[in-house]
C-alpha cells in the first residue's frame, strides 16, 4: 500500500496563511484534501527573504532613556503574562520571555546590550544615543506581537540559533527544533566512521530553512553533496538564502518540488536521506501551542490522520532512491509512530529493503528518530 | 591597623572607643587586657605616612571617658611626620632590598639574556606558537626587571629627601609630601608585585567565570545572591576588568536565582578563585514586615575562563550525564520553546555545570563542557591529582558547600572571613566591591598552607616571636615539626638598642633577621611583641612602631599577633591579641 499525497503539503501552506483558530473538535477532513487541486506554479512568484533583525543596518539612533523605557515596558509585559492566562494550559513562561527579551536586545543593538540590561551599573543618565537596528516603534510592535499574538520569538527576530548556525527564518518556514540537531550528530558519527558516505549525494527532504542540509554539508566536508528539496516556495527562498549565507552553494543544491520529485536524476544513487517531515496527526493540530499552531506552516506540521502520511511516502521513496548501503534518518512524532514506521518498513513490499532499522530517542527520551540502511 | 592612639598621650590620658565585637575585660582585675585585634595585613594596609591615625579604634583604659588633648604645634606635627616618613622610608627600603634579593637579580638577567639570544635565532619564527610563548615570557621577565629597578629608584629618591631634610635646619613641607607620595606609591607597587608572586597557579593568569546561586530561603536568599553579583561586578570594575553577566535568572519577587558573571583580564581568576564557597548573610529581612533577623546563604563558584583549545582534557562519554531542558509534552514539531539549557554532570565526581545563556542547544552543550572541564581541572589542581580520574569525588562534595565568609548587617556590622580571620566592620565598602583585603589575606593564607605542606611542616606548631622589650628587641625563632628531620629550633641573638635612635635603627636589623628566617622557610604563625612602656618616651610613637614591626614580621600571613605591653602598669596593662583562627585548631 503506497499512499502518496503530492499536493497535500502545498495546500496546507495556503491554509496556513489563514489564522488557524478553529478549536472545533469536529472531525473534518483536513482542509488540504478539498483544496488539493491548486498547482504549485500559482504561488511561485519571486519571493525575497526577509532580513533578520541582527543583519539589518543600525540606522536608528535612539536615546538610551527611551530604550530603557521600552525595556521596562517589555519586562512588565513579560512578567504579567502568567496571571492573564491562568485558565489555559498553553501559557507563556515569563522566565523564558525575559530571556527572549535579552536576545531581542542583543539582536537589535549595536552597542553592548549591557547598557540596557544593567542600567543600574552604568553611570549614564540616558542622554547618550545608541544605535538600533529597528526603530523603537517597531520594537514595541515586535514585542507586542510576541506576547499578544504569540508570534514565535524566532519569527520576531527573523532567525533561529541552531547548532552552531544562525539560520534566517520567517513565516512559512518551520522553525528548526533543538531535537532535530541530533540528526546532524548522527550523520556526523556515521561519516566519521565510514568515509564512503562523504563522497555521495545526500538528500534533505522538506528542508524548510535548510537547517539539516547545511548542518550535514558542514560535517561532510568539501566533497559532500546535498540536495535539499521543498514544496514551499518560501522555504526554497529561505533555504537558498541560508545556504548562501554559509557559502555552501557549491555543496548544497536547493530544488523546488514535492519530496523525491525533483530528484528523478538521482534514483538509486543517493548515499543518504534525511528528513523531518510533517508528522503531527491532523487532530492534534488545533490543540498545539499557539506559537506553533497559529503561526508555523501547517504544510510542515500536518502529517495526515495519524501523522504518518509523509513518513510512509518517504519510506517507499527511500527504498527506490538510496543506493545499496545507503543510510536514512527520519524524524517522527515519537513513541508509537516510530514503532509503526519500523513495522511498516519490515513488512509488505518494503520487506527485505532495509537493514539495521533502529529507533533512536531524543534528549528527552522520546523515541524520536528511525534510522536504517538500504540493503 | 586598628589599634590607634589619638594624639600624643599628654598627661597619660586615653580616649577609648572599642569595636562592638571586642571583648573588653576589666583591666583592674587583670594584669593584661586582651583585645581582639583584627590585624590588617602587613603591606596592604596603606603605609601610614599619616601618623595621625585615622581609624577609630582605641584600646581600653580604666577612665574610659577621658578626652584627647590635641593642641600641638604645627612644628611638632611636622617633626612627627618626618619621623614617620623616615621610618616608612626605612621600612620600604628594607622591603625593596628583600624583594630584590629574593627575586634573584643575577639569575633574572641571565634568563633574559638567554631568551633574547633565542629570539634572535634565525629559526626562531619557524614555530610561531613557541616563538610567541618565548616572547611573552621575555616580556614578563623584562617587566619584572624594570619593576625591580623602579623600586630601587623610588626608594632612593625618598631616601635622598630624608637625608636632605636631616641636613637642613628647616623642614620643607613640599619635599616631605613628595617623599610621602613616593613611599605611598612604592608600597602600592610592592604590594602588587608581591601579590603576583602569590599568583603562580597554572590558571591564575586567566579570566574567571563566577557562578552565583541563591541558597534555600526564598526571596531573602535571592536578594543576597543579587547583592553578591553586584559586589563582584563592582570589584571587577575597580580592577578595570571587563565584567559581563552572561546569564541571569531572576527571582520571582526580587533578586536572582542564579547568575553567571564572566570577568576578563589578567589574573582575574587568581584573585577571585578564593571566593569559591558559601557566603552567609545575617540581617533584618527587608522582605519581612516584622523585620525579623534572617540568615541566608548563597553559593559562589569560580572557574577559570579558559579558551576552548586550552582545555585539553578528554572525558569519556560514559562519565558524562548530559541532560537537556525538555520542551515538555510531545516535543519535536509540537512545541516551540526557546529553552535550550544544558546540564552536564561528571558522574564520578558529581561535579555539575549548567549552561543556559547560549541560544542553541549545541552551543550550550559546548560551553557547558568547557566549563565542566575547567572546573575539573581546578579541582584536580587543588587535590594535586594528575588526572581527572584521580579526583576524589567525596572531597569535592564536601568542599563546595563550605562556608567561607560571614556578612553580618545586624545586630552589628561585620564581614569576617572564616578561613583567614580577616574582618572589617565597613560592610558598605565590601558590598561595594572593596574585596582586596579579603582576597589578599586569602592568597597569603593559601600560600602559607602550600608552603607548610611543601616542607612537611606542621604549620600550626611553628612560631616566630618578635619581642620588643623596652629598647631591647628579641627575635626568637622556633620551628617545630613533627618530622624530626626538619626540626629546627634556634634563637637569634637579641638586637639591643640602648637609645631611642638605636631602637629605631634596630628595626632594619630586625627586618633582615625576618628575611633570614624566611629564607630558612620558617613561617611565622604567631608574633609576640613585648614592649615595656615605662622605658619608652613617646608612647604614641613607639606603640605605632611596635605594631609596624609586628606587621613587618608577618610578611606571609596575617598570623596571630600578640602584643604584650608591660610597663603600662602605672597606666594600664593591656595586650592586644588576634583572635585565634579556626585554621589553627587542628
Amino acid at each position: 500500500m503506497i499512499r502518496i499525497f503530492p499536493s497535500l503539503r502545498f495546500t496546507s501552506l495556503l491554509s496556513a496563511a489563514k489564522p488557524l483558530c478553529s478549536y472545533s473538535p469536529a472531525r473534518e477532513p483536513p482542509a488540504s484534501f478539498t483544496e488539493a487541486k491548486s498547482s504549485p506554479e500559482t504561488n511561485s512568484l519571486s519571493i525575497t527573504p526577509k532580513t533578520p533583525l541582527f543583519l539589518r543596518t543600525p540606522s536608528h539612533a535612539t536615546s538610551l532613556s527611551e530604550v530603557w523605557k521600552w525595556h521596562d515596558w517589555a519586562k512588565d509585559l513579560a512578567s504579567s503574562v502568567e496571571e492573564s492566562s491562568k485558565n489555559s494550559e498553553d501559557v507563556l513562561d515569563s522566565v523564558i520571555l525575559l530571556r527572549e527579551l535579552k536576545w531581542l536586545i542583543e539582536d537589535s543593538i549595536v552597542d553592548d546590550p549591557l547598557v540596557i540590561l544593567h542600567r543600574s551599573e552604568i553611570s549614564d543618565n540616558g542622554e547618550k544615543n545608541v544605535k538600533l537596528r529597528a526603530s523603537l516603534e517597531e520594537l514595541y510592535d515586535l514585542w507586542r506581537q510576541r506576547i499578544e499574538k504569540r508570534r514565535p520569538f524566532q519569527y520576531v527576530v527573523g532567525c533561529e540559533h541552531w547548532r552552531d548556525l544562525v539560520l534566517c527564518v520567517e513565516e512559512g518556514v518551520l522553525i528548526p527544533r533543538p531535537e532535530t540537531e541530533l540528526i546532524v550528530d548522527m550523520v556526523e558519527e556515521l561519516v566519521t566512521r565510514d568515509e564512503w558516505f562523504k563522497k555521495g549525494f545526500w538528500a534533505d527532504l522538506g528542508t524548510g530553512s535548510g537547517a539539516i542540509a547545511i548542518g550535514i554539508a558542514k560535517v561532510l566536508g568539501s566533497r559532500g553533496r546535498v540536495i535539499a528539496t521543498d514544496l514551499s516556495p518560501v522555504a526554497i527562498t529561505v533555504a537558498g538564502h541560508n545556504v548562501q549565507r554559509y557559502g555552501l552553494e557549491g555543496m548544497i543544491e536547493v530544488r523546488e518540488g514535492s519530496w523525491f520529485e525533483p530528484l528523478k536524476d538521482l534514483e538509486g544513487k543517493l548515499v543518504g536521506i534525511v528528513s523531518n517531515p510533517p508528522y503531527i496527526p491532523s487532530d492534534d493540530i488545533p490543540g498545539l501551542q499557539a506559537e506553533v499552531g497559529k503561526h508555523e506552516p501547517k504544510l510542515a506540521l500536518d502529517g495526515g490522520i495519524d501523522g504518518t502520511d509523509s513518513l510512509l511516502h518517504l519510506c517507499h521513496g527511500a527504498s527506490r532512491m538510496l543506493q545499496r548501503g545507503g543510510f536514512f534518518i527520519f524524524e517522527t512524532n515519537g513513541e508509537k509512530q516510530s514503532k509503526m514506521i519500523v513495522d511498516y518498513m519490515m513488512s509488505n513490499d518494503l520487506k527485505d529493503c532495509f537493514s539495521d532499522l533502529k529507533i533512536v530517542s531524543d534528549f528527552a527520551g522520546i523515541n524520536r528518530f528511525v534510522t536504517g540502511f538500504r540493503l | 591597623m586598628v589599634l590607634t592612639v589619638l594624639g600624643p598621650l599628654a598627661g597619660r590620658s586615653f580616649a577609648i572607643t572599642a569595636k562592638p565585637n571586642l571583648l573588653l575585660l576589666q583591666p583592674t582585675n587583670l594584669p593584661l587586657l586582651r583585645l581582639s585585634l583584627p590585624l590588617s595585613l602587613p603591606h596592604f594596609s596603606s603605609s601610614s605616612s599619616s601618623c595621625r591615625l585615622r581609624s577609630s579604634i582605641v584600646f581600653a583604659a580604666q577612665e574610659s571617658n577621658l578626652s584627647v588633648s590635641n593642641e600641638n604645634e604645627t612644628s611638632e606635627w611636622l617633626m612627627q611626620d618626618f619621623y614617620t616618613l623616615r621610618k616608612d622610608v626605612e621600612i620600604a627600603s628594607a622591603r625593596v632590598e628583600e624583594i630584590r634579593a629574593s627575586a634573584g637579580l643575577e639569575q633574572l638577567e641571565q634568563e633574559i639574556a638567554n631568551l633574547e639570544s633565542k629570539a634572535t635565532d634565525t629559526s626562531f619564527w619557524d614555530d610561531r606558537t613557541k616563538a610567541q610563548e618565548t616572547l611573552s615570557a621575555l616580556n614578563d621577565l623584562k617587566d619584572r626587571m624594570r619593576l625591580l629597578s623602579e623600586f630601587k629608584t623610588m626608594v632612593e629618591d625618598a631616601e635622598t629627601i630624608v637625608k636632605l631634610t636631616e641636613e637642613m635646619d628647616s623642614t620643607d613641607v613640599s619635599l616631605l609630601e613628595e617623599a610621602m607620595g613616593i613611599i605611598k606609591e612604592l608600597n602600592k607597587s610592592l604590594d602588587r608585585f608581591e601579590l603576583t608572586q602569590l599568583l603562580s597557579g597554572p590558571y591564575d593568569k586567566e579570566g574567571a567565570v563566577v557562578y552565583i546561586t541563591a541558597g534555600a530561603g526564598g526571596t531573602d536568599a535571592q536578594d543576597w545572591a543579587d547583592m553578591l553579583l553586584r559586589m563582584y561586578m563592582r570589584w571587577g570594575e575597580k580592577q578595570r576588568y571587563k565584567t559581563k553577566v552572561v546569564e541571569m535568572s531572576n527571582g520571582e519577587e526580587a533578586g536572582i536565582k542564579s547568575a553567571t558573571l564572566e570577568i576578563e583580564g589578567r589574573y582575574a581568576y587568581g584573585y577571585i578563585s578564593g571566593e569559591k564557597g558559601t557566603h552567609r548573610i545575617v540581617r533584618q529581612s527587608p522582605f519581612n514586615s516584622k523585620g525579623l533577623r534572617q540568615t541566608s546563604f548563597s553559593g559562589v563558584e569560580v572557574m577559570p575562563l579558559l579558551p576552548e583549545e586550552a582545555v585539553g582534557i578528554e572525558i569519556p562519554e560514559e562519565d558524562l550525564d548530559i541532560s537537556f531542558t525538555r520542551a515538555g509534552g510531545k516535543g519535536g514539531q509540537n512545541v516551540n520553546k526557546v529553552e535550550t539549557a544544558v546540564r552536564i554532570t561528571h558522574i564520578p565526581t558529581g561535579v555539575a555545570v549548567r549552561c543556559t545563556e547560549e541560544r542553541s542547544q549545541l552551543a550550550n552543550k559546548t560551553r557547558a563542557l568547557i566549563r565542566l572541564k575547567a572546573k575539573l581541572l581546578v579541582i584536580a589542581e587543588e587535590q594535586r591529582a594528575t588526572e581527572i580520574k584521580e579526583i576524589r569525588g567525596d572531597a569535592v562534595k564536601a568542599e563546595w558547600g563550605q562556608q567561607i565568609r560571614n556578612y553580618v548587617f545586624h545586630p552589628y556590622k561585620l564581614v569576617k572571613d572564616v578561613r583567614t580571620g580577616h574582618e572589617t566592620s565597613d560592610i558598605t565598602s565590601v558590598m561595594d566591591g572593596d574585596l582586596d583585603p579579603f582576597i589578599k589575606a586569602y592568597l597569603k593564607h593559601k600560600y602559607t598552607l602550600a608552603m607548610a605542606s611543601a616542607h612537611n611542616l606542621e604549620f600550626q606548631l611553628i612560631s616566630f616571636n618578635v619581642r620588643l622589650t623596652g629598647v631591647q628587641t628579641l627575635i626568637h625563632v622556633v620551628n617545630m615539626s613533627k618530622d624530626p628531620a626538619t626540626f629546627i629550633q634556634g634563637a637569634m641573638p637579641d638586637i639591643i638598642g640602648n637609645t631611642k635612635e638605636e631602637f629605631f635603627a634596630s628595626k632594619l636589623e630586625m627586618s633582615t633577621r625576618i628575611a633570614q628566617a624566611q629564607a630558612l622557610r620558617l613561617i611565622p604563625l604567631s608574633v609576640q611583641v613585648k614592649l615595656n612602656l615605662s622605658l619608652l618616651e613617646d608612647i604614641n610613637d613607639d606603640l605605632e612602631f611596635c605594631f609596624k614591626v609586628a606587621k613587618e614580621s608577618i610578611i606571609i600571613l596575617p598570623v596571630e599577633l600578640e602584643l604584650l605591653i608591660d610597663g603600662f602598669s602605672r597606666l594600664k596593662n593591656f595586650a592586644v591579641r588576634d583572635t585565634p583562627r579556626s585554621s589553627h585548631g587542628n
